[in-house]
């Protein structure tokens, strides 16, 4: 699951969140959609705070290096 | 009277006589020197002076001239307090104080030189030299060199002047003290004396044929008007022209120059004055070059500091927008974890509701059609209760029944004297048949 891409996750969630919230999930399946809305979730948290922090990171020794010169 | 005659020496001490009585003063005369060269070096001085034709230049008038020993060193004064300005020589046009003599021995008019007027010999020269000056400048001898253009960065140097003189090492200290790269290439060269001028127009071709070098200097030391004569010179003037490279002078003289100054393509007094306008033109170059070099640097810091600028405020938008995306995907994934968490906890509720809800409607459905169905049921009873024959009994109602039990319905189970047993609300009776009438299309009897 940690391989999927940010895109496709972003989209799979979308898809997920609207019919959880169109109500158009089955009960038996509600809690499985949600499990996997929850994952997918954290996934993209993670994949967002560790691409900013990766970003933050890169621009700032980009600045600092500038600044040196 | 024919018998008469003089000696010779009579003659000539009458001659000296009447001369004497002739010229009783010494009388300034002038002219042209000749034949002064020849004995230079003598105690006593004997020459000519000659008028020349304006035109023709034919000498139309001589005389001759002495100069005592011990005039001689007068003369030579005179000429020292005129600064050296001129020496005695042929040639030259000169005007002498003299005493008009006749010399017995040998029967000769002479001048004897009692003294001189240097203003006179200057005023010819100057004269000669600025008539000389107009000629050359009517034809570009003194601007020809003034055209080319001055090298940027004259380090190679053609010296033309006497070597190891003063003026040498006064040129090359300076060149020296300057820390410049110059590079010297001397041409031992006469500087004063008759032939200066030959030598330096040898030396101007010699040096015109040595590879690059920069400028060519003429310089020396000062000098009297007399020693620097030789540089008003017509054909180191022209050499000068024909050269093809700048030539400069320094030829020290307070307040002549000379026509090689004024050919020259920049003139400066002394050597140390020339050498000093050279490294004024390398110090000049190098400064020009290094404000240069600093306007190009300021630039090229000032464009490259601009871009560091513009590559930070990118970078520093490329930041900011990606936290804007990053903060946007953030707040999505936030608002999915509260729909995630709340709305299927709610849907469960309400899913949950609508069960209770459809119990309910079930259970009141259910009773709804209990009540119903007692409703109904009440209806049959009293429905049933109202055909209950004790009800009719009240209402006036009788029940007949034969002896066996049956209710009598029909005259048809009756027969006369038959006894009946009729039941009332509040008893029984019993009656007998009488008679049978049966009602027309009822079949009735009639009972008793």
């Amino acid at each position: 699951m940690a391989d999927v891409k940010f895109s496709k996750a972003i989209k799979k969630l979308d898809e997920i969140i609207t019919k959880i919230e169109n109500e158009e999930i089955d009960v038996d399946e509600l809690s499985d959609q949600v499990k996997e809305a929850v994952q997918l979730i954290e996934l993209c948290k993670k994949k967002i705070e560790k691409a900013e922090m990766e970003v933050k990171r890169v621009v700032e020794g980009f600045v600092d290096e500038s600044v040196e010169k | 009277m024919s018998q008469e005659f003089l000696t010779v020496s009579a003659l000539n001490s009458l001659i000296q006589e009447v001369l004497q009585m002739g010229f009783p003063q010494a009388v300034w005369v002038c002219g042209e020197i000749q034949g002064f060269n020849r004995n230079r070096d003598k105690k006593h001085v004997f020459f000519e002076l000659c008028e020349k034709d304006i035109k023709t230049k034919d000498i139309v008038a001589r005389v001759g001239l002495v100069i005592f020993s011990g005039k001689k060193i007068y003369i030579e004064e005179v000429l020292a307090d005129a600064q050296n300005a001129f020496p005695l020589k042929d040639d030259i046009e000169v005007k002498f104080l003299c005493r008009i003599d006749f010399y017995p021995p040998h029967g000769a008019l002479r001048l004897i030189v009692e003294n001189i007027d240097p203003t006179y010999t200057l005023g010819k020269i100057a004269q000669a030299k600025q008539k000389l000056i107009a000629e050359l400048k009517s034809k570009g001898v003194l601007d020809a060199n003034k055209q080319l253009a001055f090298p940027q960065v004259p380090l190679n140097i053609g010296l033309i002047t006497a070597y190891d003189s003063a003026a040498y090492h006064d040129f090359v200290s300076e060149l020296r003290l300057s820390g410049y790269g110059f590079k010297i290439f001397c041409r031992n060269t006469l500087m004063q004396g008759s032939r200066a001028e030959a030598d330096v127009c040898r030396a101007l071709d010699e040096l015109s044929t040595v590879d690059d070098l920069d400028v060519l200097v003429i310089t020396r030391g000062g000098g009297s008007i007399a020693e620097l004569s030789c540089f008003d010179s017509e054909s180191i003037a022209k050499k000068i022209a024909q050269m093809p490279i700048v030539v400069l002078s320094g030829i020290g003289h307070e307040i002549n120059l000379t026509i090689t100054d004024l050919a020259a393509h920049t003139q400066q007094k002394t050597p140390t004055a020339i050498a000093g306008f050279l490294v004024d033109k390398v110090r000049g170059f190098l400064d020009d070059a290094r404000q240069r070099l600093g306007i190009l640097t300021d630039l090229a810091q000032r464009h490259l500091s601009d871009e560091n600028q513009n590559l930070k405020d990118q970078a520093y938008q490329l930041q900011r927008r990606t936290q804007q995306y990053f903060k946007i995907h953030l707040e999505t994934m936030v608002r999915y974890s509260e729909i995630v968490r709340k709305s299927p906890p709610r849907q469960f509720r309400q899913r949950m509701n609508d069960l209770e809800n459809r119990k309910s409607n079930f259970t009141q459905s259910v009773l709804n059609r209990f009540q119903k169905e007692q409703k109904r049921l009440q209806h049959f009873c009293r429905l049933v209760e109202m055909a209950h024959p004790k009800n009719a009994l009240k209402r006036g109602f009788s029940i007949t029944r034969s002896i066996d039990g049956k209710a009598l319905k029909s005259i048809k189970q009756l027969e006369a004297g038959q006894v009946l047993h009729t039941e009332v609300n509040d008893g029984v009776f019993h009656s007998e048949v009488k008679d049978l009438k049966k009602e027309a299309g009822r079949g009735r009897r009639e009972i008793q």
